[in-house]
């Protein structure tokens, strides 16, 4: 056993030296006399591998001491260093004991947490919103007010025993001496018996004004890849108070890992990789939340990986973090599939045969990119970005939004054309008023009937920050810090937004009130404006405080709105965003590329928050570019950019390269014919276009969301019998005749014309047979060639390839 | 109890995994096997979108401040005490069949959110749409047979009516206005000139096609659009699905008796739907109709009453008639009511303080009056009914648990009726 140990230390060390040794946290504190603070360490060897050996170094201490447990100690106050040795290298941290401050027993630091960690407080028991059985804690210690009447107050006090406290309700359910539904939280005799017991015996006081509160948690590392299932490391756990000191929480949180199944966690913070693949593993306390990402890999890295050519900084960072999880990307895209993607991600549509042609006749070895630079001065650009900027501003809300939508839509769509960086553009927004019909960004605060501060507080912080404070309407936010004053003080921003019928039910008007003010629900009284996470702005007399807040929002150092719009931008192409949600940044929904999220917005700020200039270089990027087709190592990668995410076009893109590869024009209500679906910012509400609402397009847009890009059964139907198909295939004087008529084009060329135009590439001799079968038994009537080509128009519009970007 | 359901749900949802097509075989063989309590029972619902008067229909104030004062005459019913409108005379004979709530009440009176209130029994929010009670019950019961289970006459009325954050295959399936002169139910049918054997042509060539572009797809998205293929499939070659939208079959005489209005066929429309399998159907004469902010009094006389009172009492009697009335719930409301004040274009705006609501089949007691208004039809005075509870009733005679949570997407577990409801004892007989 002893022999067989040594053999594989051996033969780890022998395979790949140890090149690095880290000890966390980065530095020690704690106060002289405490329990000190736990440490850990790490070494990282030539082949990048990481793992703990805290166990197995030996450690030098200065001014302090180690204790059992890899915990620093002491009981003078002063600096020390801390060292620690391992397969020939060492590393060193800075130690500093704190003075001595007394420990008194805290309702909120010490009771407070033992309902967290064991369970009792979370949202599917007593941190319900509705409680359990009767007792309701706050979610995961959120609030220890509620917490302390809970135990104390509320059921008549019936939940402590003071004459006797170790008989009380609150010790005996968790401890499982009385029934108790949500079983054995903790031990009779156990450290958090004992701790509330201690309480209860002392009369269960509440804390004096004044205590420290925990004001941060930090969990160490922030990052961890596990090389080898059932490998292990050791989390731990800090946390800062607002008086200046510290605490060692690590045996004091609770961990939860995202998805158990990939890496497990225990109480007090062991955290054991259980299957490949990418986890977060959360500590939780008093409300405080902080997050580890966690990778798990089953084998060490890969010898033969291949060396991946880089295109500019994105495939950098992808390839960097696709080179961790031992996942190769696939190859790039064929001509003819970067052709049709670029398209449609520029243009809104599948290039036509004349545009195919030249691109793929073309020996340039530039002609991507020149292609690229071709696409993005494309006028239709312009009416994709609108689109995505409608759906996700909301613009024509309702059927009283429909004509200040078409006037929004052209103004985004104006706006991409010219460049307009975009913090400017959301500057405009933030705050105009005006009239809806007339100036289009004014309908960016007209997205319900009434226009409230809450309905915009609630707006703004989803689609310029990236952040759901929505929770925080009602309660404090379950896993992040804000809290309902939060909430109303950013809504406050906003109190004097109103919105004005002009003359007309479907004119309305943003306007600035006089006068206009938030109540908070509880007390009732006036809020003053407050940045999230940030400092009051109260409204000056004749001032419009949404300018301070425009500046604010999308200030270079805001630590929200770059990363959020970048996040988004990169979905509309790349079809996933580095968060998701898009809306829903917090610590615990860690992106999966935090450094290419930081690359990103910093290109972004430091290009004048051009748009263009981002996409520019995402689309030229190897990663846009790879095929998406899998390999034998991404195919389950769908989170990684591996290979390019196939998904359903939107309606639009299905619309116009269906009207261009049969000519047969489509016409919308009061639009004139052949004008493409991507360009009509908002479609008639009265009678909505029956393809374009099937299949996600929504034009009442009422919901912050995005597209729906679902299949239904009213999709596949219209589809297969659906009238705009039919017309599309059966109407004369398309394409289809004209090739029909003309006597120098061969049945294959249509085969391959259909294939080219409908899907940008050639058909292979099978399709081709396939296709032309019916001819082939003689009959070649004119009735019989046509119908022949409409069923291959049929096939090649339901077919997945042409429905699917790819 | 909750554990067998919890297991069979699993069970099934695995098989349909593999073979959506299945999924109503499956569902009908477990049905037979277990007879879960409350799955025989199909819903149809008369949505009154805009709001229904409840002073000019179930609620009469003759009494009332005469600025608030109705045009109508209350007539007496059936039952004995209970008066109701005038224009509704059909109903007032049929009184002794249905409840009548006088006192349903809510806080929203905007069309939007309050529709989304009464279709899924939770007030909206602004980033998440909830799943009306309809998708809900496509969701835990399932198709009967190939005919979907939760159908919208003419169609859905907006987001508010549909499967919200809950998968798409849970939304509505718009059935069309069956009082449109060439009624068919869109794309049901092949186009002209295309039989079967030449989309089974088409497919063929359709599956050469799908089955070269499977080297791209990681995601599984072939095999579950396909799966949406073979449901549509499935229907247009079903005889059942064919003849069930076949209006004309039914009589003159009985589609006369139901009204040749949209709201009326639709009400027979529906009949022969829950005849042939649906679960749920919802109908409306198109959205916000009932909104009668102007010319109220003659605009309910000639048009939207004598519509209610034929489509309403005909579904009572055909229904029971063929023996389905105790195993179909048949409600009639619309989002909220209507001000007592009359306004000075002769209309009344929105009111949710109190409103009216009709009830009848599945096991709702008839010839019953709920709560009560005061004098002018404002407030509830006795026994006021909150929408939650109503929604957890209709899970509950479905055999639905209404206390079952949903995880909605901002991560927060969410009762199928809001927390603290409780089914409608009174309902129940």
């Amino acid at each position: 056993m002893l022999y067989c140990f040594l053999f594989i230390l051996l033969a780890a060390s022998a395979s790949a030296k140890t090149i690095e040794l880290k000890i966390y946290p980065p530095e020690v504190r704690f106060h002289a006399g405490s329990e000190g603070q736990k440490v850990l360490v790490v070494a990282t060897d030539e082949e990048g591998v990481s793992r703990e050996v805290t166990s197995e170094v030996s450690f030098q201490v200065k001014g302090a001491s180690v204790g059992t447990n890899h915990t620093v100690k002491g009981t003078q106050p002063g600096t020390g260093t801390l060292r620690a040795s391992f397969d020939g290298l060492s590393a060193e941290v800075a130690v500093e004991v704190l003075k001595e401050r007394p420990h008194e027993l805290s309702f909120i630091n010490d009771i407070v947490p033992i309902f967290t960690r064991t369970d009792c407080a979370n949202s599917n028991c007593h941190g319900s919103i509705r409680g359990q059985k009767g007792f309701k804690l706050s979610l995961f210690g959120s609030d220890p007010d509620v917490d302390f009447d809970a135990i104390t107050k509320n059921a008549e006090g019936k939940r402590i025993d003071k004459a006797n406290p170790a008989n009380s309700l609150v010790l005996r359910k968790p401890s499982f001496q009385e029934a108790h539904g949500g079983g054995q939280r903790f031990k009779v005799g156990s450290d958090d018996y004992n701790l509330l017991l201690d309480w209860l015996k002392r009369g269960t006081p509440y804390d004096a004004p004044g205590q420290a509160r925990l004001r941060s948690l930090a969990v160490y590392p922030s990052n961890w890849r596990m090389v080898g299932v059932g490998s292990q490391v050791q989390l731990v756990a800090v946390g800062e108070y607002n008086d200046g000191s510290v605490r060692d929480l690590t045996s004091s949180v609770a961990f939860r890992s995202n998805i158990g199944a990939i890496a497990s966690v225990k109480p007090g913070g062991l955290v054991t990789a259980e299957q490949s693949g990418e986890t977060a593993v959360m500590a939780r306390t008093l409300g405080r939340a902080a997050a580890v990402r966690v990778i798990v890999v089953k084998d060490r890295p890969l010898k033969d990986y291949p060396v991946v050519a880089e295109n500019n900084f994105i495939d950098r960072y992808v390839f960097a973090k696709l080179r961790t999880v031992n996942v190769i990307p696939s190859p790039l895209s064929t001509d003819e599939e970067f052709l049709r993607r670029v398209y449609l991600d520029t243009v809104g549509a599948a290039p036509t045969i004349a545009e195919a042609r030249a691109f793929l006749d073309s020996k340039d070895p530039k002609k991507r990119s020149k292609l690229i630079d071709q696409l993005l001065e494309r006028t239709e650009r312009a009416d994709l970005w609108a689109m995505r900027f409608s759906d996700m501003y909301r613009a024509g809300y309702n059927e009283a939004g429909q004509k200040g939508g078409g006037q929004y839509g052209r103004w985004f769509r104006d706006q991409i054309r010219k460049d307009v960086p975009y913090d400017e553009m959301v500057r405009n927004m933030l705050v105009s008023q005006g009239r809806h019909d007339f100036e289009g960004v004014s309908n960016f605060y007209f997205v319900s009937r009434e226009i409230t501060p809450e309905e915009s507080g609630v707006n703004v912080s989803q689609l310029l920050l990236g952040l759901q404070i929505e929770c925080a309407r009602c309660h404090n936010h379950p896993f992040e810090k804000w809290k309902q004053d939060d909430f109303y003080g950013f809504a406050a921003f906003f109190s004097r937004v109103g919105r004005k019928d002009m003359y007309l039910n479907n004119h309305n008007a943003t306007y600035l009130k006089e006068t206009g003010e938030v109540l908070h629900p509880k007390t009732k009284k006036p809020v003053t404006p407050k940045y999230l996470d940030g400092d009051f702005e109260p409204e000056a007399p004749g001032q419009d405080v949404r300018e301070k807040l425009a500046k604010w929002v999308t200030a270079p150092n805001n630590p929200y709105f770059a990363r959020a719009s970048v996040n988004r931008f990169w979905k509309f192409i790349m079809g996933r965003g580095l968060v998701e949600q898009v809306d829903d940044f917090r610590v615990t929904n860690p992106p999966t590329n935090d450094e290419l999220l930081d690359a990103l917005a910093k290109e972004f700020v430091a290009g004048g928050y051009s748009i263009k200039k981002l996409e520019r270089a995402v689309l030229n990027s190897r990663t846009y570019q790879l095929s998406s087709v899998p390999n034998g190592t991404n195919r389950d990668d769908q989170v990684n950019y591996s290979h390019f995410l196939v998904r359903r076009l939107m309606s639009e893109q299905i619309a116009d390269t269906m009207a261009q590869v049969t000519g047969i024009p489509l016409k919308y209500p009061t639009q004139p014919l052949g004008k493409r679906a991507m360009s009509i910012p908002v479609l008639n509400f009265g009678k909505p276009d029956y393809m374009m609402k099937v299949f996600g397009r929504n034009d009442l847009r009422e919901v912050i969301c995005e597209r729906d890009t679902k299949p239904s059964v009213a999709q596949v139907m219209h589809l297969v019998s659906g009238e705009t198909i039919q017309k599309q295939i059966t109407s004369k004087d398309g394409n289809l005749d004209a090739w029909l008529a003309d006597s120098s084009v061969t049945d294959r060329q249509i085969v391959e014309n259909i294939y080219l135009a409908a899907l940008t590439r050639k058909p292979g001799e099978d399709e081709v047979a396939a296709a032309l079968a019916p001819l082939a038994s003689g009959d070649r009537s004119p009735e019989a060639r046509r119908k022949t080509f409409e069923d291959l128009l049929w096939t090649a519009f339901n077919s997945k390839e042409f429905l699917f970007h790819h | 109890m909750y554990d067998f359901d919890r297991r069979s749900f699993i069970k099934i949802g695995s098989i349909a995994a593999f073979h959506w097509l299945t999924l109503g075989d499956a569902l009908a063989a477990q049905a037979q096997a277990e007879t879960k309590k409350g799955d025989d029972i199909s819903v149809i619902h008369l949505f009154l979108t805009g709001g229904m008067s409840q002073m000019d229909t179930f609620d009469p104030k003759p009494n009332s401040k005469p600025e608030h004062r109705s045009q109508f005459k209350p007539i007496p019913t059936s039952v004995p005490g209970l008066k109701i409108t005038e224009h509704l005379p059909s109903s007032a004979k049929l009184a002794h069949k249905y409840t009548v709530i006088r006192s349903m009440t809510h806080k929203t009176p905007v069309h939007v959110p309050a529709c989304g209130l009464i279709l899924s029994g939770h007030l909206p929010l602004s980033s998440i749409t909830h799943p009306c009670v309809g998708s809900v019950v496509s969701k835990e019961l399932g198709p009967r047979n190939e005919l979907p289970s939760f159908v919208s006459v003419p169609g859905s009325t907006g987001y508010w009516e549909s499967a919200g954050y809950l998968e798409p295959r849970f939304n509505p399936f718009d059935a069309g206005n069956p009082n449109a002169p060439k009624y068919q139910v869109r794309d049901l049918e092949l186009p002209l000139g295309v039989d079967w054997a030449r989309m089974d042509r088409r497919r063929s060539l359709l599956k050469l096609a799908d089955d070269k572009f499977r080297q791209y797809d990681s995601q599984n998205l072939i095999e579950n659009m396909n799966s949406y293929y073979q449901t549509a499939f499935g229907l247009m070659q079903s005889e059942r699905a064919k003849k069930a939208f076949l209006i004309g079959e039914e009589s003159e005489k009985l589609r006369d008796q139901y009204g040749r209005t949209s709201l009326g066929q639709g009400a027979l429309l529906a009949r022969r739907l829950v005849e042939s399998g649906v679960r749920y159907v919802t109908i409306t004469r198109g959205f916000n109709t009932w909104d009668h902010h102007s010319n109220i009094f003659p605009s309910l006389s000639e048009t939207f009453l004598p519509e209610l009172d034929a489509a309403f009492t005909a579904l009572i009697e055909d229904l029971e008639s063929r023996g389905m009335l105790q195993k179909t719930l048949l409600i009639v409301t619309g989002e909220f009511g209507r001000t007592p004040e009359i306004n000075n274009l002769a209309g009344r705006d929105h009111w949710a303080n109190a409103f009216s609501m009709c009830l009848a089949g599945a096991g709702v007691p008839g010839g019953q009056v709920w709560g009560e208004t005061d004098e002018n039809g404002a407030y509830v005075t006795k026994d006021p009914v909150e929408i939650p509870d109503f929604t957890a009733t209709i899970f509950d005679k479905l055999g639905i648990d209404y206390r079952k949570e949903y995880v909605n997407p901002l991560g927060r577990p969410t009762k199928l009726s809001a927390d603290g409801a409780k089914p409608l004892k009174f309902l129940y007989s």
